[in-house]
């Protein structure tokens, strides 16, 4: 085993942390069960998050081989295929930037410094994974797993070339899922079978489609965005079969029918990750909604696979470019089609605003807000951007600036 | 129904009317632009680019003197290429390419030999964007010598045989399912070295089109005259540059790897020079409206989630996914 590169803080303080985890997400739960717009089927996906708190009975639960995946470009149907339990890793809880403040600089963002200190946790999903892969889209990510690296198993990083739309970045990216493939093979000592990829496509392929019912629901004001994003939260650690069946169910029982309430907004940004939800329930607090969101852990989640050739290049081709073409995450250089995505979803529902989110240290996002505005304001809406961390201290001052902002569209 | 079902009948349909109608009397003669082959016994279409070499007749001085008057045949041999043309225009602007990925038996042929490399799961060769642009004027080529080899024919520099037709694969690869394999012989007409190399061509061709779906109307050169007059066509394929999200089904999808589609940011008609109007792009597009086909500026079919949906989703449903699926591509 490699040198511990840094000593985490010693056992009492780690236990007192997990503790607050613990009463993070039960007093978070909580909250969003006192909520008007709760439903008895939301219970479940509150649970799958909650269990982030307790990994040992998450392991249980679902019996599988865990692969931790950071960010959404890797490939969830490829670790299905090969049996393992893939759980995108994300962290949106405050008391574990204790465990990693001493030896993060103090301007990185609130995510990441949630990532590093999870790893330092009394328990954590981090320290089950079997496998750890990580797209290299969030450089200052990448990097951070340095610190942590005695306490990965097997971490892969899989380059992703910034070039998407030429033939070189293509055939890059599906160079990596190749290689992506052969690792796995290795770890799990299993073969790469064509027909089990077939029929992980087909599941998420499921998923990918009652999601789009969902955004509907979104659309026309039938579910919030807070829930939206636990929704798509709880799918990041769920197996893919029971969130499909449990979403269908939502979907399926749904008979109320009412309109988004105006004025509504587009939520652009940095992600939210459970149980921060700041953002999106301050929108809420003040009058106006959420219709529609590009958030890397919301709408911009899925991908429905779609084959011409079905032999293995075909799929794992397909795979590949789903996962890489519509990736519309600010570290590309030329992310035309975001802007254009957003301003025609504004126009055909008739949203008057965008709410840019942006977590303190994220400085990629930033650098897009400038040209994001300008386009924004170009085209005749109007446009807000809240920078914020995990901390509630702010609250106040964002209600304050929501509700400055309501009144100019409204 | 689905697109790809209306357009599988109806190209089974088409196939069979026009290499066996005439079992029942239906003779469309060769007007249509398609490929066909007059090398069967008894064809109820022939192929279009028949007639289209044989205006030479209006060019022969030798005809000059005919009868019944001086000049009948140069009138006879224009008119008909003349007549010809006029047929293609007509039928450019009010189908535009859809006698390629819908009428045409060649393209049916390279479909059917595409799915039999599928179900046996063989990978489709991929081309790089060099050797796709290198095989792009060979189309043009075949153009010229539609037409301007013809020349040398009339003036007596070639012999009597429309030079397209010498080396033509689809009279080696179609005449066979229609029971002729005469074709398929070394020695046959017009003579062993131009039988030779048709047979070494359409091997080539063969083997090319069971590797790479529609390989053939990538150098097709109605195909591409068709292309030269797609602009004043009734029916129009647009992209809505604003509702793509640039997810790349579209050329994924696409049987000859139309990859401008997926690229345009700015143009509204987005019909390429390879394009067969086969559909499949708009069936497999996620976005409402990103991609559509317009008939009179009405719209006909566009892209929807929930037509991929219907295609691509209701597999997931079931226990046990198999490859047969149904799929856009």
């Amino acid at each position: 085993m490699q040198p511990t590169i840094v000593q985490g803080p010693d056992k009492k303080i780690q236990e007192r942390i997990s503790r607050e985890i613990q009463e993070e997400y039960a007093r978070k739960a909580d909250s969003l069960k006192r909520r008007e717009d709760f439903r008895k089927e939301f219970d479940y996906f509150l649970e799958v998050l909650s269990l982030a708190a307790n990994p040992i009975k998450f392991k249980e639960r679902f019996n599988k081989p865990l692969a931790g995946l950071y960010c959404i470009s890797t490939p969830l149907e490829l670790f299905d295929a090969f049996g393992l339990h893939p759980l995108r890793l994300h962290c949106g809880l405050l008391p574990v930037h204790k465990l990693s403040f001493s030896f993060l600089p103090s301007t990185v963002c609130p995510a990441i410094k949630s990532c590093i200190g999870q790893f330092y946790a009394d328990n954590s999903l981090e320290s089950l994974c079997e496998v750890m892969v990580i797209a290299n889209s969030c450089y200052e990510k990448t990097k951070s797993l340095e610190i942590v690296k005695d306490r990965i198993k097997n971490l892969h990083v899989m380059q992703m070339p910034l070039d998407k739309e030429s033939e070189k970045g293509q055939k890059r990216w599906i160079e990596e899922v190749y290689e992506l493939k052969k690792k796995l093979e290795k770890y799990t000592g299993k073969h790469f079978s064509r027909k089990g990829l077939l029929k992980s496509i087909d599941k998420y392929n499921r998923a990918w489609e009652l999601f789009g019912r969902l955004t509907e629901m979104k659309r026309s004001g039938l579910i919030s965005e807070v829930w939206s994003v636990i929704l798509t939260n709880a799918f990041m650690l769920d197996d893919v079969d029971s969130w499909s069946d449990k979403v269908s169910g939502l979907i399926d029982d749904d008979k109320g029918k009412k309109s988004a309430q105006e004025p509504k907004v587009f939520l652009v940004g940095s992600p939210l990750f459970f149980p921060y939800l700041k953002i999106a329930e301050l929108i809420e607090e003040v009058g106006m909604s959420v219709v529609a969101d590009d958030l890397c852990t919301s709408e911009r989640m899925f991908a429905g696979v779609v084959y011409k050739d079905p032999s293995e290049y075909g799929l794992l081709r397909a795979v590949a470019e789903r996962y890489q073409l519509p990736c519309q995450c600010p570290i590309f250089p030329d992310n035309s089609y975001r802007v254009k995505n957003i301003l025609e979803t504004m126009q055909k529902y008739n949203i008057k605003g965008v709410v840019f989110h942006l977590l303190k240290g994220c400085h990629i996002f930033d650098m897009a807000t400038y040209w994001f505005e300008r386009l924004i304001k170009e085209n005749g809406f109007h446009f807000i951007k809240i920078e914020t961390d995990y901390s509630p201290e702010d609250r106040e001052n964002i209600i304050t600036r929501l509700e400055a902002f309501k009144e100019m569209i409204y | 129904m689905k697109v790809f079902r209306i357009r599988t009948i109806t190209q089974i349909i088409f196939f069979f009317i026009l290499l066996y109608g005439s079992y029942i009397g239906l003779r469309f003669m060769n007007f249509m632009p398609t490929w066909a082959c007059t090398n069967p016994v008894d064809y109820s279409s022939a192929c279009y680019l028949l007639p289209m070499q044989r205006f030479q007749y209006g060019l022969n001085p030798y005809l000059m003197y005919s009868m019944p008057f001086p000049g009948y045949f140069i009138i006879q041999g224009w008119m008909a290429f003349l007549i010809f043309f006029l047929y293609l225009i007509i039928f450019i602007i009010i189908f535009n390419k859809l006698w390629c990925g819908w009428i045409c038996p060649f393209g049916t042929l390279q479909d059917g030999i595409s799915f039999i490399r599928k179900k046996l799961k063989i990978r489709e060769t991929q081309f790089s964007e060099k050797t796709k642009h290198s095989i792009r004027p060979i189309k043009y080529l075949l153009i010229i010598l539609n037409f301007v080899m013809p020349f040398g024919f009339a003036f007596g520099a070639v012999a009597a045989t429309p030079i397209f037709c010498r080396i033509c694969p689809v009279k080696t690869l179609l005449p066979p399912l229609h029971g002729n394999i005469l074709n398929l012989t070394i020695g046959f007409p017009p003579g062993v070295v131009y039988s030779i190399i048709t047979c070494i061509f359409a091997a080539f061709i063969l083997i090319m089109i069971f590797f790479r779906e529609r390989f053939f109307c990538t150098i097709c050169p109605i195909c591409a005259m068709i292309h030269i007059f797609h602009k004043s066509s009734l029916l129009q394929f647009k992209k809505n540059v604003g509702a793509c999200d640039s997810c790349g089904n579209c050329w994924r999808v696409c049987p000859v790897d139309i990859k401008e589609v997926y690229l345009e940011k700015k143009k509204e008609n987005v019909i390429q020079e390879n394009c067969n109007l086969c559909l499949k792009c708009i069936e497999a597009c996620p976005q409402k409206g990103a991609l559509s086909i317009k008939y009179f500026n009405k719209t006909i079919f566009s892209s929807s989630r929930e037509y991929l949906e219907k295609i691509i989703g209701r597999k997931g449903k079931k226990k046990n996914a198999t490859d047969n699926s149904p799929r856009p591509g």
